[in-house]
């Protein structure tokens, strides 16, 4: 990057970050993006107060952790100036199911326009994929959508976004930005067993599988391949090793996380429909960590393919933060997979997220788990 | 195995798709939603026979014969074109795979027959679909079909709901709204009155009803035509909801006739009437501005009646008609009037109004009127002529006075009809009297004629025509004017009255004395007689006022060479009076009363009235029947 585009700020007061803003402003950055850490425990009020008094676009989140090159960190705040001045759509209350589409609908002179679009979302809010269905039939093939949950690893939802309008909880940022994106993604994981059809789903809650109790089929399933029991464990200690895939039409799979457990049904992060045939997926860490590498390459081909020079990109990361407890201290190596695919990029930073969206290779835009989007930025941020 | 079951769950869950909603747009943006999703596609089309407002229908007619796009999820999709195999109207489901070589990646593109109303197209990057998903999917259309033609049908159902509840509005905003102002009408105001007077009743509070009729309107609609008295009336309803703002509501009740109804806002009445005054100040205030009515600014004031509520027991009809009565009233006084109604004002006006509604059932059968003929005398007590008298033998009310409904006529313009009657069948009665052996002395017949009916620009001609049509001599008619008939117009009076007399007709002034009382007009005027009023004829013998008077108009008469008849000789002390002092002529109940036409020619051919039996009989005549 040029100049001082991306600060990495160690200190976790709002003074420190009005420094930074501050500096970056004088070098004439006019929209701010804030990649912050749950482990620096903002105080919510503090923070939404401080982000009132910006009077230029400012958007982001907390994070469980935050990504710079190969490098993760718990603590500290990546400030990222932009020399445009972005503008930023807010969709609230995303728990109000019908109240999503004409929330982006209102919004739809911007994201009709963007040939891009950064999303950051809650990733403990629901409705998820009918926010992104909702905005795939506006901006369809002609924006490349890239973005991450923000929120915090006990997954209890709170305020994590970072807006202009203060903290906020259960709604996502909308971001244009004034370049254009490449993005790769892939997640690593490998069948294991299956196929179950869902036979009974609400939303993000499989309450059958095989018309059986979806919690027995699933328990049956995972202790056949591993040795520990879900009746000596915590859930989510064991399911975080053994997602649930929704097989596509061409037979690649959407990762869906189950996070807990629920009487007989499972909770996933994202939905999983009536009728979805899934699998039940295993990882392997050097398959994960080889995929993280193979999603910075696909962007970097993209950007190759479409005749755009890599080494004048930055690339953001949005790396599903549960291969992190899958992969344990190999995390290093997934970034390091990363940081090697994109050595001719100026720069690299990202978050560990709670879920991650991308626009697929056909063109809807997914909500995904346990994945890895590599999302280039054309040129410099400030261009 | 595992592919079985893929396709089976897509196929479910599109199936599942279907029919989530009746409403056509939303269930189809769910299908798209779910097939983009589970079939990896970028876009998904409809396109549908249409109306020419875009709405879909399942059978082609010469307003929608062709397939128009209908919806594509994502919205900014690129267009795709349905390609011809899809136009074969065999109503079976047809799959066509074609690529759109034309656009960037060349997508996949799946066109699917949806019975004969329309196609779903698919469209997808990179590689093609499997042959079983296009087979699985081929089922799933036609049921897809079957979805959109139950939507189709339950959405034209809908708007033919809609459209009725529409066409329910209108007639009920027609049932209660005025055409033209777009003002309540009559119905909806008396609904609102009965309500406020109600209210009214129960909180001892009091309202008020303003009743405006415009003054001279006609004339607007007369010279300028009714296109423009339309535009009128719209800007003076205006110029009232202006006035009026939220204080009330503003009617128009029909032509020039608007009210205001004031709710029962004031607990005493002294406010309330504090507070009409008020209103009429800004009503006079807003009338004294021209109004603009298309290209012509207009002048135009209201005569406005107000009845208090609640009065008494009154009805919001009772309420309405003393409104009307007091606009009424108002209007007599003069334009740009208002006034009070209070119960005076009832009893007469109650009167008139049935007189008028008489009269014009009368007109159209004249049959309830007659001419009743009084005898006029010479000094030797000959007939020498008789004026024509009205009767009308009313089935309403016994026999009313000419007194009462002639003025009742003259006000309202039936006078016009009733007059050109009344000479219609005075010549018809000279026609009569001519084929008998009268006596020579007998020469004229006087008819009654108002300044209204003198005045219209066709009496000479449709006199002259009647005369024509009875086949009679003109010189057998005199014609009695008042002297306000002359005065008025007495240029045109005198035209008028120089044509009368070249063809014969002989022009006496009637009630002579009562009226202006400038004489100097008799000189200028081809006037042949003059009729001493009653008032001055009665107690003549004793009377020295009316004695003077008398003695004047003889006076004058003689010096202006023009013959006298005394009207309302009752007593042969009065004739005789009038004969010392010159007046040889002579009307009234000493020498006979108003009789049929046939008593008449039974009185001319027999021997001469009995005159001395009649005097002091007591009988009092009508101004009109002297």
């Amino acid at each position: 990057m040029e100049g001082q585009r991306l600060l990495l700020v160690e200190g976790a007061s709002v003074d420190d970050l009005g420094a930074a803003l501050g500096r970056l402003r004088k070098e004439g950055f006019h929209s701010f993006m804030l990649l912050a850490c749950e482990d620096d425990r903002w105080d919510a009020a503090i923070l939404s107060a401080w982000l009132k008094t910006i009077d230029v676009p400012v958007f982001g989140g907390i994070f469980p952790s935050i990504i710079h090159r190969a490098t993760c960190h718990r603590h500290g705040t990546l400030v990222i100036g932009f020399v445009a001045r972005v503008e930023v759509a807010v969709v609230h209350r995303l728990c109000d199911r019908a109240g999503v589409e004409p929330q982006l609908l209102a919004s739809a002179a911007l994201l009709e326009a963007a040939g891009s679009l950064v999303v950051l979302f809650d990733g403990l809010a629901p409705n998820l994929e009918t926010f992104v269905d909702g905005l795939y039939a506006i901006v369809g093939v002609r924006a490349v959508v890239v973005g991450g949950g923000a929120g915090h690893l006990d997954l209890v939802q709170r305020p994590c976004l970072l807006s202009n309008a203060g903290m906020l909880e259960d709604s996502a940022l909308l971001v244009a930005l004034p370049s254009a994106i490449d993005r790769g993604v892939a997640h690593g994981w490998q069948r294991l067993a299956g196929p179950f059809l869902v036979t009974r789903s609400h939303g993000n809650v499989v309450e059958e599988l095989n018309y059986q109790p979806a919690f027995d089929v699933y328990r049956t399933a995972v202790e056949s391949h591993c040795t520990e029991r879900f009746a000596e464990t915590d859930f989510f200690s064991l399911s975080k090793t053994f997602p649930l895939g929704i097989e596509g039409v061409d037979g690649d799979f959407l990762v869906r996380d189950p996070i807990k457990q629920s009487g007989d049904a499972l909770v996933f992060v994202g939905e999983l429909p009536q009728n979805a045939t899934v699998y039940l997926l295993k990882g392997e860490a050097g398959a994960l960590i080889a995929s993280a590498g193979e999603s910075a390459r696909a962007a970097c081909a993209e950007s190759r393919g479409r005749g755009q020079a890599v080494d004048a990109t930055v690339a953001m990361v949005f790396d599903c933060i549960s291969r992190v407890l899958f992969l344990g201290a190999a995390f290093s190596d997934e970034l390091a997979a990363i940081e090697s695919a994109l050595v001719d990029c100026e720069d690299i930073f990202g978050a560990l997220t709670v879920g991650e969206i991308a626009s697929s290779s056909a063109g809807v835009i997914e909500l995904m788990n346990k994945s890895t989007v590599v999302a280039l930025i054309e040129a410099p941020l400030h261009s | 195995m595992s592919n079985t079951l893929k396709y089976l769950s897509i196929q479910h869950e599109l199936g599942m798709a279907i029919g989530t909603t009746l409403r056509l747009q939303p269930m189809l943006a769910t299908f798209s939603r779910i097939a983009l999703r589970r079939l990896g596609l970028s876009s998904v089309h409809f396109h549908f026979l249409q109306t020419a407002e875009g709405e879909p229908v399942l059978q082609a007619t010469p307003n929608a014969d062709r397939l128009q796009h209908f919806l594509s999820v994502p919205r900014n999709a690129a267009p795709v074109s349905v390609p011809q195999a899809c136009l074969v109207e065999d109503g079976s489901v047809v799959c066509v795979h074609h690529r759109c070589t034309d656009r960037v990646n060349a997508p996949h593109c799946y066109s699917f027959r949806l019975g004969e109303f329309g196609v779903l197209t698919l469209e997808r990057f990179g590689h093609a679909l499997d042959a079983p998903i296009i087979e699985l999917l081929k089922p799933l259309i036609a049921r897809l079909a079957l979805g959109c033609q139950a939507s189709i049908e339950h959405e034209n159902l809908l708007q033919a709901v809609a459209a009725r509840r529409k066409a329910e509005e209108t007639i009920l905003f027609q049932l209660l709204h005025d055409d033209l102002t777009q003002l309540p009408n009559r119905r909806q105001m008396m609904q609102r009155l009965d309500a406020e007077l109600l209210s009214a009743r129960d909180q001892q509070r009091f309202g008020a009803l303003l009743f405006l009729d415009l003054d001279r309107f006609k004339m607007v609609n007369d010279t300028l035509g009714h296109a423009i008295g339309d535009l009128l009336l719209v800007a003076v309803a205006d110029k009232l909801q202006q006035i009026v703002a939220a204080d009330g509501m503003v009617a128009r009740l029909s032509g020039d006739e608007f009210v205001m109804l004031i709710g029962g806002l004031f607990g005493d009445e002294g406010q309330l009437r504090l507070r009409v005054d008020a209103l009429l100040a800004e009503i006079r205030a807003g009338f004294s501005e021209t109004l603009q009515a298309g290209e012509h600014r207009l002048h135009v004031t209201p005569s406005i009646g107000i009845a208090i509520f609640p009065d008494r027991e009154g009805s919001a009809e009772q309420i309405l008609r003393r409104a009307d009565t007091a606009m009424y009233q108002a209007k007599l006084a003069g334009p740009n009037g208002s006034m009070y109604y209070n119960s005076r004002l009832s009893a007469g006006i109650e009167l008139r109004r049935q007189l008028e509604k008489e009269l014009q059932l009368a007109l159209k059968a004249p049959e309830q009127f007659e001419l009743y003929y009084q005898s006029q005398h010479n000094l030797a007590g000959e007939c020498i002529g008789a004026e024509a008298l009205i009767r009308w033998h009313s089935p309403y009310r016994d026999e009313p006075s000419p007194s009462a409904f002639i003025p009742v006529a003259e006000e309202t313009g039936l006078m016009l009809e009733l007059g050109r009657w009344v000479i219609r069948r005075a010549c018809a009665d000279i026609r009569r009297l001519h084929s008998h052996d009268l006596p020579a002395a007998f020469r004229r017949v006087s008819i009654n004629v108002s300044a209204i009916q003198f005045n219209h620009s066709d009496f000479v001609e449709s006199l002259f025509s009647d005369i024509d049509e009875a086949a009679i001599d003109a010189h057998w008619i005199a014609l009695e004017l008042t002297e306000s008939t002359l005065i008025r117009n007495n240029k045109a009076a005198s035209a008028k009255m120089a044509l009368l007399r070249a063809r014969g007709v002989e022009i006496a002034i009637d009630d002579f004395g009562t009226g202006y009382s400038s004489l100097a007009y008799l000189s200028r005027l081809p006037v042949q007689s003059i009729k001493i009023d009653q008032t001055f004829v009665h107690d003549l013998d004793s009377n020295v006022g009316n004695r003077a008077i008398v003695e004047t108009i003889i006076a004058l008469g003689r010096a202006l060479d023009i013959d006298l008849v005394a009207e309302g000789v009752e007593t042969e002390a009065e004739r005789a009076s009038l004969e010392a002092l010159g007046c040889s002529k002579y009307q009234g109940f000493l020498f006979g009363r108003p009789q049929p036409l046939d008593h008449l020619i039974a009185q001319l051919r027999g021997s001469p009235p009995e005159h001395a039996a009649r005097v002091g009989s007591g009988l009092a005549a009508s101004r009109a029947d002297t």
